[in-house]
């Protein structure tokens, strides 16, 4: 899927649109739209909250402490940003709350990555190999770089959309990712020169 | 993946669009930021190249799949969510129902001033053979403990007809007979039936 279809498909217009509808249906207390809702952010909240912590035994507790604050709190969303946006901000911020300290970068993964991938066609290997580096190097990010790289790439959200969430000027969010690019072009070419 | 080096400094349109190829490659840059990346790139290697790296690792970005059960993280939260109770002055239905009350009001108010005294309205039927008469000349108020059928004697006996009331106070307006209103007047206050008796006329 080419990355434009796949932002729309993930968070453009049309799907703000149902998604506004639900959140409408919510604020008068309808569950069942509640429940629509909740499963369709679940897992986009899941993948989210994935890339600022390891903690998984967390994980549903905040998801659900999201959206309950959703619940309660619909008939207040203004309409000012996507109801993604929205729901993700306030995850963010209970996510900050939950894990007291945000992953901290991980410093040794770079030298777990073994090629597992033997006897597999060379383009699988390759693949598996980069996909584990890759890994590698976002854990390797501080916590707020991945977070932008995350939201950037895998959720399709434009920089002004990631400053809300993370409650944050845009430049700063420009600056994370340079940041976040820089290393790991640096970690990514370490990893590939360790290979030869 | 080969690390691009960008010849010119952090000013300028080159610094730009470097720090926006993340969102290029993400294909969520709009209008004119899109279009100032797209005129770059025509004439700049080292951005072409970033962009292809930075698609290139989003392409091998891990998606992890969900490992979490969405079916039982629900059913432990929906016993969480309170009913919707929203207040009472905030329901659409009770702010209506509000308004109505307050209109109303207004509408009984505005009857309460304006019936003693406003225009007579004509009778609902007159015998074409009748006396001509003028509606509400005269507005009368009985004793309490008056009967109805003393109330129909005493209009019978004057020609008179009740064309409006009670007021809050109690109070009818009376048609009479064209031009016997002044004996008629007489006639009524002479009633102990009747507490009060007066033209509406500005000259009885």
């Amino acid at each position: 899927m080419a990355p434009g279809a796949k932002a729309r498909a993930e968070g453009g217009d049309g799907r703000d649109g149902g998604d506004r509808q639900l959140l409408a249906q919510v604020a008068a207390g309808r569950r069942a739209a509640f429940e629509a809702l909740y499963r369709v952010y679940f897992p986009r909240l899941e993948r989210f909250l994935g890339s600022l912590s390891r903690e998984r035994s967390l994980m549903e507790e905040v998801i659900n402490d999201t959206m309950y604050v959703v619940w309660r709190k619909a008939a207040s969303f203004d309409g000012s940003c996507k109801v993604s946006t929205w729901i993700f901000a306030i995850a963010f911020r209970t996510a900050k709350k939950a894990f007291c300290k945000l992953d901290p970068p991980e410093e040794s993964e770079l030298e777990d990555i073994e090629d597992d991938g033997a006897g597999a066609p060379d383009r699988l290997c390759e693949l598996h190999e980069l996909r584990g580096a890759v890994a590698a190097a976002l854990a390797a990010l501080p916590a707020m770089q991945r977070a932008v790289v995350s939201l950037t790439y895998l959720h399709h959200l434009d920089y002004g959309e990631i400053a809300q969430i993370l409650d944050c000027p845009v430049n700063t969010v420009k600056t994370r990712m340079f940041h976040a690019r820089r290393q790991l072009r640096v970690l990514l070419g370490e990893l590939r020169e360790d290979e030869r | 993946m080969k690390q691009q080096a960008h010849s010119d400094g952090p000013q300028g349109e080159h610094a730009q669009v470097a720090a926006l190829l993340p969102w290029a490659a993400a294909g969520t840059l709009q209008g004119a930021e899109q279009a100032m990346v797209e005129r770059h790139l025509q004439g700049c290697a080292a951005c072409r190249a970033d962009l292809a790296w930075q698609r290139e690792f989003q392409a091998a970005m891990p998606d992890p799949a969900p490992q979490l059960d969405a079916d039982a993280a629900l059913a432990r939260l929906l016993p969480r969510l309170e009913p919707k109770t929203t207040s009472w002055w905030r329901r659409p239905i009770a702010l209506g129902w509000l308004v109505a009350g307050q209109m109303a009001s207004v509408a009984l108010l505005a009857v309460l001033l304006v019936l003693p005294g406003r225009a007579p309205m004509p009778p609902e039927y007159r015998a074409l053979g009748a006396a001509s008469t003028r509606a509400g000349d005269v507005i009368i108020q009985f004793r309490s403990d008056t009967s109805a059928a003393d109330i129909g004697r005493i209009l019978q006996a004057n020609g008179a007809h009740i064309s409006d009331g009670p007021t809050a106070q109690g109070a009818y307006l009376l048609t009479v007979p064209s031009g016997a209103s002044a004996s008629v007047l007489q006639a009524l206050r002479r009633e102990r039936a009747v507490l009060l008796a007066e033209s509406l006329d500005a000259q009885p």
